[in-house]
């Protein structure tokens, strides 16, 4: 009785640790070791359909990290990165044509105009793409998501990847016309002298979105150096009209930034011509000093006025 | 009124030597304000900022002057010449971290950058830009755990045939003794 109790103890086992092996292959593994795609289906006819290949999604399992990146002042910069897509039923099967790439960030998207190019294949089960996104100068600094997509000739489902990120720094990018300001004949006492050239056109061309300081400098008399028209005697406006409104502007100081307020040279597409990324300043002298004598008064001596972002 | 002639002859002069181009100007930058860079006691670091210039019609000189920050930040030289046509002038900013920095201190950087603009006639316009960032000071990160890569199909493969092999050993190595068994009992 006992050796018959052993033995059927030992064949339980051994047939216990077969389910197990059994279970553990039919979840794990056999489906790939033998390439088993689909299961077998018949009605009373011998109409019989059988997916041999095809039938798995694919796996956008691998995007190349993408370095922080700069912009490039008025212009775009091409991003380019790898993506690896599996596909447990062979790389023939991934469709090439359905590999796309987008970046984005709020409501902002960048993406590929064309679908990822296929670099090469890797061991029966991947493929290795290159894609290419352009991204603008005023495209939104800080963290960008990078989605992929693919999918494959027979499940034709479409897979995402959107784990990555990358980062598009922050540009500060001005660029200003004219380079100086002028008067018309002034004299001495004059209410309201605007200058002749004015706007300071201020293009953004970079990704910034700040207010505008302007750091004016006492302008010191050419023959006569004791005398200057100081920096407090200029005014600076958004806006100018037949009422001068520059002239009821922001006063600004010597060698001090002054913000302007609502100044704000929001970043955007300058080519697109409805003024996005662009501000203007005009001057004036609301009171021109008194007891000036006749000279030309510039910045040679002091230095440039500058206008900071 | 003589006075007044006089002023206007010369302002006209001013105007006809001083009328100007545009005058462009870029630096990018890896950290600012809402995206600071945490570093730990002890360490140092080199972060570049990039000066830029795409758009003007001439090379830029440029002035770098930190004015926060040089307790722990340092440039190396203060006037660059970006050329025309180029967007990748580095401005090196060494940071070192004092060893006994507080956790949780924030340091922060301010680099002013202007161009060396010359004084010229009238009123000449340069181009500043002023970057700056804070400091995190972070407690040391532990070394962190070996990622778990993510298990592939092939890897499946590979592991479905490591089990089958166990299993057939396990089932011989049973057979075996059971055989024994069984010729002992015998």
């Amino acid at each position: 009785m006992g050796e018959v109790g052993t033995a059927l103890k030992s064949k339980r086992n051994i047939l216990l640790i077969i389910i197990i092996i059994l279970t553990i292959a039919i979840f794990v593994g056999f489906p790939n070791v033998f390439n088993l795609t689909g299961l077998a289906s018949s009605t009373g006819y011998t109409n019989l359909t059988i997916s041999v290949a095809g039938a798995n999604p694919v796996v956008v399992e691998f995007i190349s990290p993408i370095a922080d990146t700069d912009p490039v002042e008025n212009t775009s910069r091409t991003i380019s990165f790898n993506v690896h897509v599996y596909d447990p039923d062979g790389f023939n099967d991934v469709n090439d044509s359905s590999v796309f790439a987008n970046f984005t960030k709020g409501l902002t998207t960048r993406a590929t105009s064309a679908a990822c190019t296929q670099v090469n294949d890797f061991a029966s089960y991947r493929v290795n793409y290159s894609c290419s996104i352009q991204m603008w100068y005023w495209d939104a600094n800080g963290g960008w998501n990078i989605s992929v997509r693919a999918s494959d000739m027979g499940n034709r489902t479409l897979i995402f990847n959107t784990s990555s990120w990358f980062s598009y720094n922050r540009l500060k990018a001005l660029v200003i016309s004219p380079q100086s300001l002028t008067w018309p004949a002034i004299s001495s006492g004059e209410k309201n002298a605007t200058s002749d050239n004015h706007p300071t056109v201020v293009n953004n061309t970079g990704n910034y979105n700040g207010t505008v300081n302007i750091t004016a400098i006492n302008l010191i008399g050419e023959s006569n150096s004791a005398q200057s028209i100081t920096a407090a005697n200029f005014t600076v406006g958004l806006t100018t009209s037949g009422a001068e409104p520059e002239c009821l502007g922001t006063v600004l100081a010597n060698n001090t930034p002054v913000t302007i307020p609502s100044s704000s040279s929001s970043p955007g597409n300058l080519s697109a011509g409805s003024n996005a990324g662009q501000s203007r300043y005009y001057y004036c002298i609301p009171q021109v000093p008194l007891a000036l004598s006749t000279q030309t008064f510039s910045t040679i001596a002091g230095g440039s006025w500058t206008i900071v972002y | 009124m003589a006075n007044k002639t006089i002023l206007l002859l010369e302002f006209a002069l001013v105007l006809l030597a001083s009328m100007g181009a545009a005058s462009a100007f870029g630096v990018s930058s890896p950290y600012w304000n809402d995206n600071p860079l945490g570093m730990q006691p002890g360490e140092e670091k080199i972060v570049s900022f990039n000066l830029q210039n795409m758009v003007g019609d001439s090379d830029v000189q440029v002035k770098a002057v930190l004015t926060k920050g040089s307790e722990i930040a340092s440039i190396e030289k203060d006037i660059y010449i970006v050329k025309l046509g180029t967007y990748d002038t580095k401005v090196p900013l060494a940071i070192k971290i004092p060893e006994d920095a507080e956790i949780g201190k924030v340091y922060t950087i301010a680099v002013e950058f202007k161009t060396m603009t010359p004084g010229d006639n009238g009123v000449a316009m340069g181009i500043g830009m002023s970057e700056g960032f804070d400091i995190i000071i972070e407690a040391p990160v532990a070394q962190e755990a070996a990622e778990t890569a993510p298990v592939s199909a092939e890897s499946y493969v590979a592991l479905t045939a490591a089990v089958i092999v166990l299993a057939a050993f396990i089932i011989a190595f049973a057979a075996k003794k059971k055989t024994k068994k069984r010729r002992g009992a015998s």
